[in-house]
């Protein structure tokens, strides 16, 4: 696990053979995305802070509470947004100069979609004609693109009678009918239903395999964990972390958080614990057998509860609820460890 | 590149488009953009507001023929009157109402449907958008004035109908390009509160300013527009100024074009330089 350093993933093989004749000059030895010591500012707020980065070709997922800034970056990296302080490369070339790399890449915004009166096959064929392909070659595109989404049946409805779902599916199209080579989604799975959910999941996986660039913005870590492994942690403007989803875990673990407790022996178990170096606050609840323990070194306090339970009078535990999974937990941990706080304040956290 | 499979079987193939010259690209989003606002107003709302627009001076120059019905309509100052009234309704108050209401949001209609951000992705993108709407306002403005005017004119019992028609036709057109271009530019330069700022500035400068006889009208569109209508119509010029040439010169006709229509080329060239760098701010923005 590194803290906003320079990313350590092996980039997907990228084979030349395979590249479209305009992608000829885009060598796949040049990284992906370069962010040098880039920063925005909307007037006097930052958006983003100081963020340097080098990505080779690859799938990433950008994970952070809503409000961190993803949606900024991602703003930056397709070259709708420029930063007001240092660099940002996409294929070795400024995404806001370049013709080449803007066709290259595919966006999916988070935010939604809301024509009015205009179908998904018109709006899609503006979308591909934008591009700069004609109105027979757009054509042809969009009926393969609203097949391949699942929207071909409902192509002559208006998009503003559709559900979030579709809408959502119809953002997708655009994003991928003009084969980009980078595919940025942000917040892809807001609005989809489990089997919608699914579907995505899976089409992400094989835009992945196909050796396509993905970077995939989401505020929900297990969404994205089965499409990648490569994750970078934003919050506040700036990248906090890069590492596998394991990575993620252990460093979690490692760190001082909050564990909830639900047990008849709630008194015994305090008893034990208060002994204990690392466990920093007790904290017993109104909530009937509850018990918030603040805990410096978590996976040792799992060591003992494992033991105590398993024990000659073993301690019942009817619920344990971590803060894995829990990304503002995981999020304010980082702030904190980045800050070099030795104390990590939680929130409910009293003793 | 192997097609992209989908979980419910149906495949993405790679895309073989050979690439076209820059200019043909630009020309294919133009066109793109252009088909597409185009077929945005074939709804039964844009229909009800385009005919509403033109039956309200048609309705006007109605009611006045009536109340002026009979001999005195020949009259040169009656003549006169009706060749103003005309004026004043079609390449001056429909077409610039028309433009302010379809040239001046050209950007923040995208915004508020959030669907800017698809066009400032594409390459050349954002020029495509401003350039094919700008087109579409001026065809669904100078279209308004011209079946207006094609309506409004049988009405009144003009000396010269047709060339008064073939006139006000002329500068609905030339006021559509001109006006359009003028509140494209302020629609692209001020995100917030643009429409006012258009409105304020007809106001103030077209109608007020437009009117002083100095020469800061001659900076005007409504100057020029007067100017021609005066030529082509021969009317007579007013006799109580010192210096009427202030209201409406007698400079050729085509230096009154080519200022309109290169006064509008400047204004569209600055707001398309504009829109291509401009970070306007969205909704999912931060």
């Amino acid at each position: 696990m590194t803290t906003a350093s320079p990313y350590e993933h092996s980039p997907h093989e990228h084979s030349p053979h395979k590249q479209r004749a305009d992608l000829e000059t885009l060598d796949s030895r040049i990284p992906l995305v370069e962010l040098q010591h880039a920063s925005l500012m909307y007037g006097t707020v930052l958006g983003v802070n100081d963020i340097h980065l080098d990505l080779p070709r690859g799938a990433y997922a950008l994970v952070g509470p809503n409000g961190a800034g993803k949606s900024t970056l991602i703003g930056l990296v397709t070259g709708s947004l420029s930063p007001t302080l240092g660099h940002v490369k996409v294929f070795g070339k400024d995404p806001r100069r370049s013709r080449q790399v803007m066709r290259q890449i595919g966006l999916c915004p988070a935010a939604d979609l809301l024509v009015h009166g205009v179908t998904p096959r018109q709006w899609l064929k503006l979308q591909l004609q934008l591009i700069g392909l004609s109105t027979k070659q757009a054509i042809a595109r969009v009926d393969e693109t609203l097949e391949f989404v699942g929207l071909a049946e409902a192509q002559h409805r208006a998009i503003n009678t559709f559900s979030l779902g579709m809408r959502q599916r119809c953002k997708l199209a655009q994003a991928i009918s003009h084969d980009p080579e980078l595919l940025i989604l942000d917040e892809p799975f807001n609005g989809l239903d489990p089997i919608g959910r699914h579907q995505m999941t899976e089409m992400l996986i094989a835009w992945k395999n196909q050796g396509k660039s993905l970077l995939l913005a989401s505020h929900v870590l297990h969404e994205v964990e089965q499409i990648t492994q490569s994750f970078m942690l934003i919050f506040g403007g700036r990248l906090l972390a890069s590492g596998t989803a394991g990575e993620l875990r252990r460093l979690l673990a490692d760190l001082p958080q909050d564990i909830i407790l639900e047990s008849p022996d709630r008194d015994r178990l305090a008893s034990k614990l208060s002994g204990q170096p690392w466990v920093r606050a007790l904290h017993r609840t109104a909530a009937c057998n509850q018990l918030i323990i603040t805990a410096d070194r978590p996976l040792e306090l799992y060591q003992c509860l494992a033991q105590w339970s398993n024990g000659e009078h073993p301690i019942t535990i009817e619920r344990l609820t971590g803060s894995d999974g829990d990304i503002s937990t995981l999020f304010r941990l980082l702030v904190s460890k980045h800050r070099g706080e030795r104390a990590y304040q939680l929130s409910g956290a009293t003793s | 590149m192997n097609p992209i499979p989908h979980p419910r079987g149906s495949v993405l193939a790679p895309l073989h488009q050979s690439i076209s010259p820059l200019l043909v690209q630009r020309y294919h989003a133009v066109a793109g953009v252009i088909a597409y606002e185009f077929r945005r107003t074939i709804t039964p709302w844009r229909i009800a507001l385009w005919v509403f627009m033109i039956a309200i001076p048609v309705a006007l120059t109605v009611t006045v023929a009536y109340q002026l019905r009979g001999s005195l309509s020949d009259d040169p100052n009656i003549q006169m009157a009706f060749a103003w009234m005309l004026y004043v309704l079609m390449p001056q108050a429909i077409t610039m109402l028309g433009m302010l209401l379809w040239a001046t949001p050209i950007v923040n209609s995208e915004l508020e449907s959030q669907s800017w951000i698809y066009s400032i992705v594409r390459p050349g993108g954002r020029q495509a958008m401003l350039l094919g709407k700008y087109v579409i306002a001026v065809l669904w403005t100078s279209s308004c004035g011209a079946v207006a005017s094609t309506l409004a004119v049988p009405m009144l019992n003009l000396a010269a109908p047709f060339y008064n028609w073939l006139a006000l036709v002329a500068l609905c057109i030339l006021s559509s390009i001109a006006h359009g271009a003028l509140f494209a530019f302020i629609g692209v330069m001020f995100q917030r509160r643009a429409m006012v700022l258009a409105f304020t500035y007809t106001v103030l400068v077209e109608v007020v300013l437009g009117w002083i006889p100095a020469v800061i009208n001659k900076f005007t569109v409504a100057f020029r527009l007067r100017s021609l209508y005066f030529q082509w119509l021969e009317l007579p010029m007013v006799d109580f100024l010192e210096n009427p040439e202030m209201i409406a010169s007698q400079t050729s006709s085509w230096i009154h074009i080519s200022c309109l229509l290169m006064g509008s080329a400047v204004l569209l060239a600055v707001a398309a330089w504009r829109v291509e760098r401009a970070q306007y701010r969205w909704q999912s923005e931060v």
